[in-house]
């Protein structure tokens, strides 16, 4: 073992963070391998970096994705114009129905079934309301209706959600589909979804709060639609 | 951010020659492997989670519209970081009045306790977690960056836009801040 010195020391010290996450060429690595074997203060600076580094993974992994970020990034890229082809594209164009289906065609090859309908749900809302046209596009193909048009049934009553932090979709859509619920809308500002419960449900305001608010693991803050 | 990426995966840099195709299930795919730390990124600047995820998809729709751009000088996640941070500390400068009182805020919470009450609460990789919290942003960047995102000293000097010697002056600032602050919670570290 040989001594190092203060500034091979210093140099090295600066590096250490690197030596730790693996990604120093070899020969610097190798450098800091002999140099730890003989110097006490690089070998407490790699303990305390380890410990760094576990401290900043938990922190970073203890944070969720929020349940509807999937959801939103899905309709803003149906809505996007295949590259290079920005200025091309009028809103009619390729017809909004056409454009629908096939984004649902990637969705059904990309998506797990559970997501597929949340998803699918969001986007083709989206669509239609943007374009004022609401339509019954999917039907029970997803397990999803869009908003009532002519003829449908009467809206039941509706309330305003967010997603519990964390929230599995699957377990969302089963309890939805239990109460006879669905998601009519959203993401709305402050990533609020509506739901509607059916027409013949006789529950009113107070009893649907305290039965969403029952699940706090799948939603966060409950409001009244109307 | 490689954690994310399973041997015998698609390579990122082919996903983005398919997004500049236009091949959206590819962007699906590219999106899924990367929501997480590019949202985790951005959280850090903006600490509120609505914008985080707002940064986050428009980095992907970024990434979508301009896949075509990307030359390979650099790690896909490498390009997809420096966007995030962009975009992240664009969004802060508009909330920054915002940012500003939520800071005066924690530094309160943080008062409540003497450094033996909380010494004594938190077990020490606890005390650890909440003092790497309390970092500076571009300090906590620069942890994360190195030990979370696992991005060498060039690749965080592209994403910060800094030279590399101040990468390295950075973490070590950092880690010697850190020191500081589990000092003032009862905890020597011993270093430096």
């Amino acid at each position: 073992m040989t001594q190092i010195g203060e500034k091979e020391r210093d140099e090295l010290e600066l590096l250490m963070p690197w030596y730790v996450n693996g990604t120093l060429d070899r020969a610097t690595a190798e450098r800091i391998d002999a140099a730890l074997e003989s110097d006490p203060a690089l070998q407490r600076s790699l303990e305390t970096l380890m410990e760094d580094r576990e401290a900043a993974v938990d922190l970073s992994e203890a944070v969720e994705v929020p349940a509807s970020m999937e959801a939103r990034f899905v309709a803003q890229l149906d809505a996007e114009p295949a590259p290079g082809a920005a200025r091309q594209r009028t809103v009619q164009s390729p017809g909004l129905l056409s454009r629908a289906g096939m984004w649902i065609g990637d969705l059904v090859a990309a998506m797990t079934p559970p997501r597929l309908a949340v998803a699918v749900a969001t986007a083709c809302l989206l669509l239609a309301v943007q374009s004022g046209i609401i339509v019954s596009m999917l039907g029970g193909e997803a397990g999803f209706e869009t908003a009532s048009g002519p003829g449908e049934e009467a809206a039941g009553p509706g309330m305003l959600v967010q997603f519990a932090p964390g929230a599995e979709m699957a377990a969302i859509t089963g309890f939805l589909e239990g109460e006879g619920a669905r998601i009519v809308d959203g993401p709305l500002p402050g990533g609020m979804f509506r739901l509607e419960f059916g027409a013949s449900d006789d529950r009113d305001a107070d009893e649907l709060s305290a039965l969403l608010r029952g699940q706090p693991g799948l939603f966060g803050l409950v409001l009244p639609a109307n | 951010m490689n954690r994310t990426q399973t041997s015998g995966a698609v390579a990122d840099e082919t996903l983005l020659a398919r997004i500049a195709g236009g091949d959206k299930e590819a962007m699906h795919v590219f999106y899924r492997r990367h929501q997480k730390a590019v949202f985790r990124f951005a959280l850090r600047f903006v600490r509120d989670e609505g914008a985080a995820e707002d940064v986050a998809n428009d980095v992907f729709i970024d990434v979508y519209r301009q896949a075509g751009s990307f030359e390979g000088r650099s790690k896909p996640t490498t390009w997809l970081l420096g966007m995030a941070r962009f975009k992240a500390l664009s969004e802060r400068r508009k909330r920054r009045d915002h940012t500003e009182s939520d800071d005066v805020l924690e530094a309160v919470e943080d008062d409540a306790d003497t450094p033996e009450v909380v010494a004594q609460k938190r077990s020490k990789a606890e005390a650890l977690r909440a003092c790497i919290d309390r970092l500076s942003v571009e300090h906590r960047e620069v942890i994360d960056l190195v030990f979370y995102h696992g991005k060498a000293i060039k690749e965080i000097a592209e994403i910060a836009g800094i030279p590399e010697n101040t990468v390295k002056t950075r973490a070590f600032h950092a880690r010697k801040q850190l020191a500081l602050l589990l000092e003032e919670e009862g905890i020597d570290r011993g270093w430096p």
